[in-house]
């Protein structure tokens, strides 16, 4: 996805959001949503690769 | 203006040997001499101090005694609602508009007697590791951590001996690192968020920042008092026979070589007291920052949407860019996020189980305070923003839950304060306590900065 769709998309769901300032810096806030991608691929490596030997278990006391 | 613990204080007090009034005017002088440098107050009021002594004393005289804080100043982060004193978040969101119920909190330390010394300086809308313009006691260059600054400044110069702080990623063990004070953040749950400003409900906690691990165990006593739980009745006990799994790789390392010393001097210390330390590592920690960072932006940005629609020039760029993600980022992250909690959660409570632990040991974080305006640390080839830095280390027990405490450990070659983390079982404050105070008074690290 190249930075000016971010930047599209961004302003697409603002709009939708009603949240309609025009002196939001775009750029930084899709260079933002840019890293952001990083943390949802360490999310899918910690649900589909890491925690696989997950054994049915309960205590309550934990989250 | 230099306390003596909440014990000491509180036997004076109730010996009659110093009134809350002579300990109110000295505070309120020590606040008017250094706060226009220091910044841990954000909202002071000498007069409604004053009266709230006064009524102390002479409730004291009609032998109306409510405990061990009776009397005892302590600060409040200004997220907290305390009745009147406005809540402001260190936001311009907020108006100067005086609060005319308290949290859950501060009714209870009301009603054990606690006098509320100020509203205590929170990054804005409790998001974020520095607290302008709070400044660090021991060198104050040097940034007081957050986003509960203020609270850590206040007890680490010495104004109180206790104060509230909460804590989404590390915001009461980051202060208590940075300044050198003790910061208990409780078990998720444990100690009720009721009339305090939300950063992200889901991971938000209260808790304590003290002088000591005694003084937190006292407020402890009054912040989950529905437990019926003494905080102190263990604090004695020692650690000989306990097993600690010293948690390495990655989130925790790398971390600055002043640091690294420090904690491995600790370790020999907790050896030394009768304690077994084996190495552990937890590959799901890794990926603490993607589950925090993919829940708080959604829920303070939900929390915030009104803000963001009508008065969005009143926030401020860095902290509105983080709510706006939480609006344009898509919910599956959300909940993915949330699955990886369960995964991490069950990650720690496995590596108690098959070793046996007692708690976990860390480096509360891998650096100590950052200069003010200094954006990264470098660690050899990498260089890191300091929200992650500092965050790291501390978010792993916001995404598990577990209460988890900072207690100072020594200080890096600047003479700036270091700190180690000891985390223990969901609801085991009192081990958790226990181990602090164990390591805490065999060692020379908790001072005051004047």
């Amino acid at each position: 996805m190249t930075h000016e769709e971010i930047v599209e998309i961004v302003k697409s769901k603002l709009e939708t959001d009603s949240i309609l300032e025009p002196g939001f810096e775009f750029d930084i806030i899709a260079q933002d949503f840019a890293g952001r991608i990083g943390l949802d691929l360490s999310l899918n490596s910690l649900i589909n690769d890491v925690a696989v030997n997950e054994q049915p278990d309960f205590d309550p006391s934990w989250i | 203006m230099i306390l003596d613990s909440i014990k000491e204080t509180s036997r004076k007090i109730h010996d009659r040997e110093i009134s809350a009034t002579e300990i109110v005017v000295e505070l309120i002088n020590d606040v008017n001499n250094r706060d226009h440098i220091l910044n841990a107050f954000t909202s002071f009021n000498s007069e409604l101090l004053l009266d709230n002594a006064k009524l102390t004393d002479r409730q004291l005289s009609e032998g109306d005694y409510s405990g061990p804080l009776h009397g005892i100043p302590v600060g409040i982060k200004d997220i907290i609602n305390v009745a009147g004193y406005p809540t402001q978040c260190g936001s311009g969101l907020y108006p100067n508009q005086v609060q005319s119920s308290d949290a859950v909190v501060t009714n209870n330390l009301r009603t054990d007697g606690a006098i509320f010394a100020g509203k205590t300086t929170s990054h804005e809308l409790a998001c974020g590791v520095t607290s302008a313009p709070a400044s660090n006691p021991w060198n104050t260059n040097y940034v007081p951590g957050g986003s509960s600054g203020g609270s850590g400044v206040a007890v680490a110069c010495g104004y109180v001996r206790a104060a509230l702080g909460s804590d989404t990623g590390g915001s009461i063990r980051i202060p208590a690192s940075l300044c050198g004070v003790v910061g208990l953040k409780p078990t998720y749950g444990l100690v009720s968020t009721s009339g305090v400003e939300p950063l992200s409900i889901s991971l938000d906690h209260l808790g304590p920042i003290t002088a000591s691990v005694e003084d937190c165990a006292l407020i402890m006593n009054s912040l989950a008092k529905h437990t019926g739980v003494d905080y102190t009745s263990e604090l004695n006990q020692g650690i000989a026979g306990m097993r600690f799994g010293v948690l390495a790789g990655k989130p925790f390392s790398p971390m600055q070589p002043d640091v690294q010393q420090a904690f491995e001097n600790a370790l020999d210390h907790l050896r030394n007291l009768g304690a077994t330390c084996i190495n552990i590592e937890i590959p799901e920690l890794e990926h603490t920052l993607a589950v925090e960072f993919g829940i708080i932006p959604l829920e303070a940005g939900a929390y915030h949407l009104n803000s963001l629609q009508n008065k969005p020039g009143l926030i401020s760029p860095s902290i509105r860019t983080l709510l706006i993600a939480g609006r344009v980022i898509p919910e599956s992250i959300y909940h993915r996020a949330n699955t990886g909690r369960k995964l991490i959660s069950r990650a720690l409570r496995r590596a108690f189980e098959e070793n046996n632990l007692n708690a976990v040991v860390t480096p509360s974080l891998p650096a100590t305070a950052a200069k003010k305006n200094q954006d990264e640390f470098t660690f050899g080839d990498l260089s890191e923003h300091i929200s992650v830095s500092y965050v790291r280390t501390t978010a792993p027990f916001n995404v598990s839950g577990q209460p988890a405490i900072s207690v100072p450990c020594g200080f890096d070659s600047m003479g700036l304060p270091i700190g180690l983390q000891i985390a223990t079982r969901p609801f085991d404050e009192s081990s958790a306590l226990r181990i602090a105070n164990a390591y805490a008074t065999s060692t020379d690290w908790q001072l005051i900065a004047h």
